[in-house]
């Protein structure tokens, strides 16, 4: 993963307002960049270059490369940081609102694309084949009914989960 | 008599069978009747694309509970803290409940906010005791809670640390005290790339070498896959010895319940727990 630089280059003054108006995005504005996120972060502890406390000012300043990066993808979601915040701008939330945002423009990374895939379709993350209900049947355990994909299609048409996993919103 | 609806998420019956088979069988031995529904995925992959496309997946397996007058209940960590959330969001807000209900009607369903969500460990939890054990297993244990047994904590909030640490002390044996108990497995991240996720799956186990742990004992198939799975592969890369094996409190629980360790499957546990916990056994 490449380091974000702080660079006013593409400075866009609609970003923070876009964000706060996002479900989880609404506290961004309260930061005051103190750091304890990525103090408390386990991600920023292996992998210097994930920064949420840096993501987080880039949102705010309107720096749209954090809605082009990878960075906010590697958020584990440990909830860590949103404990901890003294502002309590809840960061796991501000960077899901910062993903959601990224969706909605199409920039979704391949390997959360293809999670959501069998979702769009199943309903869920994998699909449970004979063989391993052969294997549950073996140990006594009772089989996994296969998912009403009919329900699955209709649950989620017309969402913007829909239009990302299938790739309507694919830029360009 | 207490029943429950089972929420078995996605990654129990792909990789974790044993988890459970082992909870099925500490439910059976304490008068716990686990129901079986269709289920969807708990919502959590979906989050990070759409926030509102999570909370219809989640309100739509709140809604299956709900038809059939039953609380619902969670193996997994991340299945419990998405459906949690989900329902105390729905519970508190009317118009994202009106604009949920509105997809539900949809499939033929309705979100009331008529049952609870728990974790299956706080019902094992409330029920046990005592009396129940039949023998002792005489480890010096490492609790692993994970994140979101205890986290978000606004939402989730049951008291995940002292309920397992009780669990893991009613089993006979011993609790150790480290550092790392309740921070992220890193099974999370396996989607962008395995050496992340063994990496800090390695920061763990060390933590609870360096206090002398003989057995890590987990709550959610993403921290066992961690411990478990992730554990023989950092041996591997790191040519380093951990040699903790790692099995899920339904596991230790069983066994202290008189269940054979086939029972509980210990035999799927990637890190070998049978051996171990033979020599424990009194």
């Amino acid at each position: 993963m490449e380091k974000l630089e702080l660079r006013y280059r593409q400075v866009d003054s609609s970003l923070v307002k876009k964000l706060k108006q996002m479900p989880g995005g609404e506290a961004v504005g309260r930061c005051y960049q103190c750091g304890t996120c990525s103090a408390s972060c386990v991600v920023n502890a292996m992998l210097e270059n994930f920064n949420p406390r840096r993501v987080i000012r880039m949102a705010v300043l309107g720096m749209r490369e954090v809605l082009e990066s990878v960075e906010p993808w590697y958020c584990a979601v440990c909830y860590m940081c949103t404990e901890r915040c003294p502002r309590n701008v809840k960061p796991v939330s501000v960077l899901m609102a910062v993903k959601n945002l990224s969706a909605i423009e199409g920039k979704v990374p391949q390997a959360f694309r293809n999670i959501n895939e069998n979702i769009a379709r199943i309903g869920r993350l994998f699909e449970i084949d004979d063989f391993t209900n052969f294997m549950r049947e073996d140990m006594g355990l009772p089989p996994i009914e296969p998912s009403d994909e009919e329900e699955v299609a209709k649950l989620i048409s017309g969402t913007e989960f829909e239009r990302v996993v299938k790739g309507e919103a694919e830029n360009e | 008599m207490s029943e429950y609806l089972y929420f078995p998420g996605c990654n129990i019956p792909y990789r974790e069978n044993q988890y459970e088979l082992s909870a099925r069988a500490v439910a059976e031995r304490l008068g716990i009747v686990l129901k079986d529904a269709n289920f969807i995925c708990c919502g959590l992959n979906t989050e990070p694309i759409d926030e509102f496309a999570s909370l219809l997946f989640s309100a739509r397996n709140i809604a299956v509970a709900e038809e059939q007058e039953l609380p619902l209940v969670a193996l997994c960590n991340g299945c419990y803290k998405t459906l949690r959330v989900a329902d105390r969001k729905l519970k508190k807000d009317e118009a994202l409940r009106a604009r949920v209900n509105e997809k539900l009607a949809e499939i033929g369903r309705e979100y009331r906010g008529s049952t609870e969500v728990y974790h299956f460990l706080d019902v094992v939890s409330s029920v046990i005791t005592e009396e129940h054990i039949v023998r002792r297993v005489e480890l010096r244990v490492a609790p692993f809670t994970g994140c979101h047994s205890t986290r978000p904590s606004e939402y989730v909030d049951f008291g995940a640390e002292e309920k397992l640490m009780r669990l893991i002390r009613l089993a006979g044996a011993k609790v150790v005290r480290y550092t790392d108990m309740d921070k992220c497995c890193g099974a999370p991240l396996l989607a962008l790339g395995e050496e992340l996720g063994v990496s800090i799956a390695r920061q763990r186990l060390l933590s609870m070498k360096a206090r002398r742990a003989e057995a890590a004992v987990t709550m959610c198939p993403f921290c066992q896959v961690s411990l478990d799975t992730l554990q023989v592969k950092a041996e591997q890369e790191f040519g380093e010895e951990y040699g903790i094996p790692s099995m899920y409190i339904t596991q230790l629980i069983g066994i202290a319940l008189g269940l054979k360790p086939e029972e509980v499957g210990l035999g799927e546990n990637k890190t070998k727990p049978e051996r171990l916990i033979a020599g424990a056994v009194k």
